[in-house]
């Protein structure tokens, strides 16, 4: 089985390690993996932000890039978002296609669940205590729930429970900088109910950059580590 | 509703957070206490299809608007209560004036209205001299506080119980220690006496039933009951967006809207008004009116998305569940309405330009539209607002210069991983201040920090 | 040009180009189970559930007894026009009970012209009297067992259906009608519940099972 990863513009640059470690769980899981040398930005940023020509620009961009993926896998519940639930509708002039490259993407983690049916990994995160984060994206657009809880559970963690789970950690992506006050007070909403845990995970870079941003701002001791590398250490020995 | 600042949303939601962290904490508890009643209440019904009932109905009816709000009319008039029409608040105000002169109105019983609070009814009669009395609980903390409202339902939420404490043992003498019952004791008694006294009800209006010629309001303290029958004449003002075609379908909003707005299977009292008194009645009032008003609602309809956000049924679930509104509660929007609802009305009604840059005060969650009782497709309608925006040249020039770059580079993938290389050897909290977009973020947050090698880096090195 | 045809006009050129959406039909109040009990024992639920309380008796004229021994515990109570007649079930015409003037008294009785169970509601008409309804701080209310609708839709047009007394003959709504579901309640002090602003903070139902 073939599949293509898209590391997204901010995976690339913040969460380099963890795409190197989305690429190992997936070859661990018996998939080829391929990454485009022309994929860029899926365009959020912009969409988000009302622009939306600039956001069909870099759509068309990468519907080019991966137009001939078998699967596109993301470790990111907003950019898999972006392509699956708005693609078709942002690339009104090629929907078809549009709408064959929505069909096959995925988040890392529901591609490890739903599409190869793996449940184990390893038991590499025995002992540890997890604090899940909901990305809004991940939740909302992609219905992406239990499968990284799951996994992370077969792995041997302990998942808390955290009262403020679900809620928005406030990234929004230029909204954390437009609104930085607001936007912090949402994070400190997030931080100030979690419970001694050794790690905060969620399956977007952008909710960890704004958590762990307000996390260190703020001293606090707890690490953020990307779903996808918490997977890989959970892999283990 | 004295004056409207929307545009001051930044400073003042900065502001209240610097200044009144309180309110943070009292909001963040009465939203979650809501958001766990409107859960169950969801859960003991088929909620799903009663959403998709409830936006079908509502997007009939606009659709349809102009038929029902004639028939409404007629109804209206066959039922003995007057009808007027009002463009603008202004209109609202003077047809308003003119029925107080009329009638030697000298004092007015309010149920809680927030198109009222939108009209600036309480200023305008005041203006006049006429006594205006508040009768919902709520409403009735904020008159004596000299505050505004800060959410739809609940308008005094922001305030804690020492809070009210303190205000109670100021304006009327209960002790500073006084339990809730004891406060809602004595504002009954002082209330109890204005709903006697009084020559003038006003209420809003929940829903107006086409069919039957209906004005529908929803409540649980009995106010509305009160302020609607004791009074000589009743006022009713209704947005023309209130519209709902048939009595059967009363039933239906009434059961969707009480199990959103408080978790309720029906508010406590519901109120049917459909003209003044008849031979027979005992009691009730001699004449009713009801303004149906425009302001801005039909500049609303006439936008092809925008239309959709008319279907409210101003239950406040979607500012109960905003976890924006959740930081500051809703004064900061400037607006009589606060949170999703009003960052999406805004627009339409106030115009975008004085509406900014609300559209803009989301991170976009989606997490009210999975509550909205009628399906309002508010983050559509937000990125929807946020386009038109930037097509009227509203966003800064900054930004689109930034992002008309950024995607310029994203379509070459060379020049991308470049310049990425480069600002990846740059201190970030440097870059941060430099540059308007980034210095927002280390005002509150540490820079992040680059990865040692890029992704595309690791991979072309290849990856173990 | 008045501001209705202004009004008019601009939703009409609104709309010019808007498709219709159809009307998806009744209110069904869909649920994941039905209720198993009567619309009795379902009234009875909900009502009791929102603060409220039930008594049932076989015959008005117990029925009457109760409520005439319930009220004569308050110092004083009112009646309203229509429950006048129900209060004084079995009473003969020169002993028969009469209230008083609503805003002074501390209990009240009231006769409904139905009420609802799914929605646990007693539905209040305008010729019984508001004021009977509202004022006293005890409210006390008889209903037929067999004018308890299983739905709120079914009560509302049972009512638009029904010739009221005092009503025109050809039907329709009164001018006003209240439907109460439990005691005036309010959370607006700090989120805390408290009973009886403004309404009445006791209800009492009173079901006469048959006529």
């Amino acid at each position: 089985m073939k599949a293509t990863l898209f590391a997204t513009c901010l995976g690339d640059q913040f969460y380099a390690d963890a795409c190197a470690d989305a690429v190992r769980l997936l070859r661990y899981a018996g998939v080829d993996v391929d990454v485009p040398q022309s994929q860029t930005c899926c365009g959020q940023p912009a969409y988000n932000a009302g622009r939306r020509l600039e956001a069909i620009r870099m759509a068309q961009q990468t519907l080019d890039t991966f137009d001939s993926a078998d699967y596109v896998v993301l470790p990111s519940g907003s950019c898999a978002g972006m392509l699956r639930c708005f693609y078709p509708d942002l690339i009104n002039n090629d929907v078809e296609r549009a709408q064959a490259l929505a069909d096959r993407t995925y988040e890392l983690s529901h591609f490890l669940v739903e599409v190869l049916g793996i449940q184990d990994l390893g038991s590499g995160l025995k002992g540890k205590r997890i604090a899940y984060h909901h990305s809004c994206h991940a939740l909302r657009e992609l219905g992406v729930r239990n499968q990284p809880i799951s996994l992370l559970k077969n792995c041997g963690a302990e998942v808390v429970t955290w009262e403020a789970d679900e809620e928005c950690c406030g990234f929004g992506g230029l909204f954390s900088a437009k609104l930085p006050e607001v936007s912090a007070a949402m994070a400190d909403r997030k931080l100030d109910t979690l419970s001694t845990v050794d790690f905060v995970t969620s399956t977007d870079g952008g909710c960890l950059l704004q958590l762990s941003g307000r996390g260190n701002r703020r001293q606090l001791s707890v690490q953020f580590r990307h779903l996808a590398s918490l997977l890989w250490d959970g892999v283990g020995s | 509703m004295t004056s409207v600042n929307p545009q001051k949303y930044p400073e003042a939601s900065a502001q209240a957070l610097k200044d009144k962290p309180e309110v943070r904490n009292t909001v963040t508890n009465s939203t979650n206490l809501a958001n766990k009643k409107r859960t169950a209440a969801y859960q003991e019904v088929d909620s799903d299809t009663w959403k998709d009932w409830g936006r079908d109905v509502k997007s009939h009816a606009l659709t349809n608007l102009d038929q029902y709000l004639e028939q409404a009319e007629t109804q209206l008039l066959a039922n003995g209560a007057k009808v007027h029409w009002a463009e603008t608040a202004q209109d609202a105000q003077k047809i308003l004036e003119n029925i107080v002169l009329d009638h030697n109105i000298s004092s007015v019983v309010k149920a809680k209205s927030m198109l009222s609070e939108e009209l600036g009814i309480n200023e305008h009669l005041e203006k006049l001299g006429v006594l205006v009395r508040e009768t919902d609980l709520g409403e009735y903390i904020i008159q004596i506080l000299g505050d505004r409202p800060s959410h739809i339902v609940g308008p005094a939420m922001h305030l804690s119980l020492e809070d009210c404490q303190r205000l109670f043992h100021e304006k009327l003498g209960t002790p500073l220690d006084g339990k809730p019952e004891i406060l809602a004791a004595a504002a009954r008694e002082v209330l109890r006496e204005e709903f006697l006294a009084a020559d003038m009800g006003i209420s809003g209006g929940n829903f107006l039933v086409a069919e039957t010629g209906t004005v529908a309001l929803i409540e649980n303290e009995g106010n509305i009951r009160l302020s609607t029958s004791l009074p000589r004449v009743h006022v009713a003002l209704v947005g023309i967006e209130k519209i709902v075609p048939r009595l059967e379908d009363v039933s239906g909003f009434v059961q969707l809207t009480s199990r959103a707005a408080t978790g309720q299977p029906i508010g406590n009292f519901f109120s049917l008004i459909q003209g003044p008194k008849r031979d027979g009645d005992i009691d009730g009032p001699e004449e009713v009116h009801v303004i149906l008003v425009d302001n801005g609602r039909t500049r609303l309809l006439a936008d092809d998305k925008a239309w959709e956000s008319l279907r409210c049924v101003r239950c406040g679930a979607c500012m109960n569940i905003c976890p924006v509104y959740r930081q500051t509660g809703g004064h900061p929007y400037g607006w009589t309405y606060p949170g999703p609802i009003g960052a999406i009305i805004a627009p339409g009604m106030l115009g975008l330009e004085e509406a900014m840059p609300l559209p803009y005060a989301s991170s976009l969650c989606g997490a009210c539209v999975d509550v909205c009782p009628v399906r309002i497709p508010i983050t559509e309608l937000l990125v929807h607002w946020r386009e038109k925006a930037v097509e009227e040249g509203f966003t800064s020039a900054i930004e689109s210069a930034g992002i008309r770059a950024y995607t310029k580079a994203a379509e070459r993938p060379g020049i991308f991983r470049a310049v990425g290389a480069m600002l990846r050897h740059m201190p970030l909290d440097v870059i941060g201040r430099a540059l308007p977009i980034l210095s927002g973020w280390v005002k509150e947050r540490s820079a992040p920090e680059s990865s040692a090698k890029s992704f595309m880096q690791q991979w072309k090195e290849g990856i173990e | 040009m008045t501001a209705r045809s202004s009004i008019l006009d601009r939703v009409r050129i609104a709309l010019a180009n808007r498709e219709v959406v159809a009307h998806p039909g009744s209110f069904k109040g869909w649920r994941p189970f039905i209720h198993s009990g009567t619309p009795t024992e379902q009234f009875t639920e909900m009502f009791e559930k929102a603060g409220g309380e039930v008594v049932s008796f076989k015959t008005q004229v117990e029925a009457s007894l109760w409520a005439r021994g319930f009220l004569a515990d308050f110092n004083s109570f009112s009646v309203g026009e229509l429950a006048q007649g129900r209060l004084n079930e079995g009473v003969e015409p020169d002993e028969w009970i009469e209230g008083i003037d609503p805003s002074v008294v501390e209990a009240g009785a009231s006769l409904a012209f139905g009420a609802v169970a799914e929605t646990g509601s007693l539905i209040m008409t305008p010729q019984d009297g508001r004021r009977a309804q509202l004022l006293p701080p005890v409210h006390m209310v008889f209903v037929d067992q067999a004018k308890i609708y299983e739905t709120l839709s079914e009560g509302l047009v049972a009512l638009k259906n029904e010739v009221l007394p005092g009503d025109n003959e050809s039907g329709g709504l009164p001018s006003a009608v209240g439907l109460h579901s439990g005691p005036s309640k309010s959370a607006d002090i700090g989120q805390v519940l408290v009973t009886g602003v403004h309404g009445p903070g006791r209800v009492v139902t009173v079901i006469v099972e048959s006529d």
